[in-house]
C-alpha cells in the first residue's frame, strides 16, 4: 500500500505540472527517442516594431526577385542596407509580422527574417539582459548568472564550438530547415557522417536543442537566449534519427572538427559531445588525444543511467566529463557519477517545479529549455519544421553549458584546453561533500568567476 | 457445538498468524529473492550478449548514445528497464533468460 501510494505521487508530479503547461502526448512503453516533451507555445511580452520585419537574402539573389518575395509576403515598401542584401520590410496594414516571417522563411532566396527587434541604449553596468521573451524561463541560464557573465564575455565567431550530435536545423536543405531562432548564428561547414554529406541537419530534435543552448540567436527578441551566442556552431551529424551512431563514426567527427581550417585557421576551439558509450573505444580515445593535443577541449556527458559509471568518452581524463544538476541544485536522479566526473551543470528534472520566482513553482518543469523542432512530426509527417521550445532534461543538456563555458575562456585568451579544464573545475562551485566528490566532481560550473580570473575583459 | 466453534476460532486465529502476507521475514525473504532472480536474468542475459558481441543495449559493440543512454528518454525524463528494453530489441534472448516474464517500465526514485 504505501508502494502504491508513493508510486501515486511520483506520478502525481510530473502530472500536475506538465499539465498546466500544456502539450504532451501520453506516454508509451517504447517510447526511447520519439516523444515530443513539453513544449511552450510561440507567445510572450512584445519587443519589436510593430509592422517591420528584417530579411536577408542569400548571395545571388536579385534585387527584383527580392522585391517580388517582399510584396508576396505582404510588404508595403522595404529599405535596403548598405552593406549587404539585407531589407527592412514595411508591412502592408491587416499583414501580421509572424505571417510575413512564415512567408518569408519558406521562400528558397531567404537567408533569414526576423522581427524588428527594438534597440535598448541602457544595459546595467557589467551586466548583459538579453530581451529573448523566453529568457525568464531559462532558469538554467540564470543559476548560472548568465547577465553578469555575459557583461565580462558573449564570445564571437572566432571561437567555434563543434557539436557532435544528431546534425543541426541550421539550414533550409530539401525537407530540412532552418531553426527560426538561429537567426544570425555563425554556421561552419560541417559533415554528415552517417549519411556522407556536406548537410549536417537534424533528423532526430537532439542535436538542435543541445546546439541551442550554446548559441541561439540571442537578444533578437525571439524565443530563447544561447550561453555563448556570439561564438560559430559547426554542425557534425555523427548519430542517426534514432540518436545511434558509433565510435569510428564519432572518432571521424572528432578528427573533421579538428583538422577544419577556413582562412588558414583552426576556428573550432571545443567539441561538444552530448553522447556516450557503455565501452571504451582506442580510435575515440586516440582522437580525443589529437584534438586536445591541437588545442581542442572536448567536453562530454556523464551518462543518463543514473549509475555509479561515467561514460564513455566523459571518463577520458582529457575530457570535461559533465554531470547534472536539478532547479534546487541537486544531483539530477539519472545523472551519473563517479570519479572521472569533472563538474555539474543545469539538466533539469522534468518531474520538478522548483524555479519560478522565490522557489515558487512557476507551473513550468524544470527542464532545459530551448528551440527545436517536434520529432513527432518529424517521424509521422516528415516534416523537419515544426519549431518550438521543449524543455528537455538530461546530462546531454549540461554539456552545451560547459561546452558555452569553455568557448567563452578561449575568448578571453586561454589556449589550452589543460587551462580551460583547470579554470573551470577550480572556480566551480562546491557542491555535496566539501572537496570534490564522486556525486558532483568539483562542483556546479561558475562562469563569472572562471571568465573574472582570467583575461582583461573583467 | 461451542467446542467446535472454538476449534474453528484457534484454528483460523493459527492460519491467519502463519499467514505468510504479514511475516516480515517473509515479505523480506520474498523481496531477496526477487532480487535474487533479477540478477540471475540479467546475468544471463549478459552471458547472452556477450556470446553475440552485443553491448549492454543490445546493440553492436562500439555503439554510441545520445545522452550515453538509450535507456533514458530526455524529452520526458523516463526511463526504461534495461531486460525490458533488450526483450523488445532480441526477443530471442527473452526466450533464453526469462520466457516467463513480463515487461514492465521502471521508473528512477527520485
Amino acid at each position: 500500500m504505501h508502494r502504491a501510494i508513493r508510486l501515486l505521487a511520483l506520478l502525481a508530479v510530473p502530472a500536475t505540472v506538465v499539465g498546466l503547461v500544456g502539450h504532451r502526448r501520453p506516454l508509451q512503453a517504447d517510447d526511447v527517442y520519439r516523444v515530443a516533451s513539453v513544449r511552450i507555445p510561440e507567445r510572450g511580452r512584445r519587443a519589436y516594431r510593430a509592422g517591420e520585419v528584417i530579411v536577408q537574402f542569400k548571395e545571388g539573389v536579385r534585387d527584383r526577385d527580392a522585391s517580388d518575395m517582399m510584396r508576396e509576403a505582404g510588404g508595403r515598401s522595404a529599405e535596403r542596407s548598405q552593406f549587404g542584401p539585407r531589407y527592412l520590410v514595411h508591412l502592408d496594414d491587416g499583414f501580421e509580422i509572424a505571417d510575413a516571417l512564415d512567408r518569408l522563411r519558406t521562400m528558397p532566396g531567404v537567408d533569414f527574417a526576423e522581427p524588428n527587434g527594438i534597440a535598448r541604449a541602457f544595459q546595467r553596468a557589467g551586466y548583459f539582459t538579453p530581451h529573448d521573451p523566453f529568457y525568464t524561463s531559462q532558469w538554467h541560464f540564470k543559476m548560472l548568472n548568465s547577465e553578469r557573465m555575459w557583461g565580462i564575455q558573449k564570445g564571437d565567431t572566432s571561437v567555434a564550438v563543434a557539436v557532435l550530435d544528431t546534425g543541426i536545423a541550421y539550414e533550409d536543405f530539401g525537407p530540412f530547415r532552418k531553426a527560426p531562432d538561429f537567426g544570425g548564428t555563425v554556421f561552419l561547414q560541417g559533415h554528415d557522417f552517417v549519411n556522407n554529406s556536406d548537410h549536417a541537419n537534424d533528423d532526430n530534435f537532439h542535436g538542435t536543442h543541445v546546439s541551442s543552448t550554446i548559441a541561439e540567436a540571442t537578444d533578437n527578441n525571439v524565443g530563447v537566449a544561447g550561453l555563448a551566442f556570439g561564438c560559430a556552431l559547426m554542425p557534425v551529424k555523427v548519430l542517426d534519427h534514432e540518436g545511434v551512431g558509433s565510435f569510428f563514426i564519432v572518432a571521424e567527427g572528432i578528427d573533421y572538427a579538428v583538422n577544419f581550417t577556413q582562412n588558414g585557421q583552426h576556428p573550432v576551439k571545443v567539441i561538444n559531445l552530448s553522447l556516450g558509450g557503455d565501452s571504451i573505444s582506442n580510435s575515440v580515445r586516440q582522437a580525443v588525444d589529437r584534438a586536445v593535443t591541437a588545442g581542442v577541449t572536448v567536453v562530454a556527458a556523464a551518462g543518463n543511467d543514473g549509475a555509479g559509471k561515467i561514460s564513455f568518452p566523459a571518463s577520458l581524463p582529457n575530457v570535461i566529463g559533465v554531470g547534472a544538476v536539478d532547479g534546487r541544485k541537486i544531483k539530477a536522479p539519472y545523472s551519473n557519477f563517479g570519479p572521472e566526473l569533472s563538474v555539474v551543470a543545469p539538466g533539469g528534472d522534468i518531474r520538478r517545479d522548483d524555479t519560478g520566482p522565490d522557489g515558487v513553482p512557476d507551473g513550468r518543469p524544470d527542464g532545459v529549455l530551448q528551440q527545436t523542432f517536434d520529432p513527432d512530426t518529424a517521424e509521422k509527417e516528415g516534416r523537419y519544421d515544426d519549431f518550438h521550445y521543449f524543455f528537455v532534461v538530461g546530462t546531454s543538456q549540461a554539456t552545451p553549458h560547459v561546452a558555452a563555458l569553455a568557448a567563452l575562456l578561449y575568448r578571453q585568451g586561454i589556449t589550452q584546453p589543460a587551462a580551460i579544464k583547470a579554470a573551470i573545475e577550480s572556480t566551480a562551485d562546491d557542491l555535496g561533500a566539501p572537496g570534490r566528490d564522486d556525486t558532483y566532481g568539483h562542483g556546479l560550473i561558475n562562469p563569472v568567476n572562471a571568465l573574472r580570473g582570467y583575461g582583461l575583459n573583467q | 457445538m461451542p467446542t467446535v466453534g472454538l476449534l474453528l476460532s484457534l484454528l483460523l486465529a493459527g492460519a491467519l498468524e502463519a499467514s505468510p502476507k504479514d511475516d516480515p521475514a517473509t515479505t523480506k525473504s520474498k523481496a531477496t529473492s526477487a532480487k535474487a532472480t533479477r540478477a540471475r536474468e540479467e546475468k544471463c542475459v549478459d552471458r547472452w550478449l556477450a556470446s553475440r558481441k552485443l553491448d549492454p543495449y543490445g546493440m553492436p559493440e562500439g555503439t554510441m548514445y545520445a545522452g550515453g543512454t538509450p535507456l533514458f528518454n530526455e524529452a520526458t525524463g523516463r526511463q526504461i528497464d534495461r531486460l525490458d528494453y533488450i526483450y523488445g530489441k532480441h526477443p530471442e534472448a527473452k526466450a533464453a533468460c526469462a520466457p516467463a516474464r513480463k515487461a514492465r517500465s521502471r521508473r528512477k526514485p527520485t
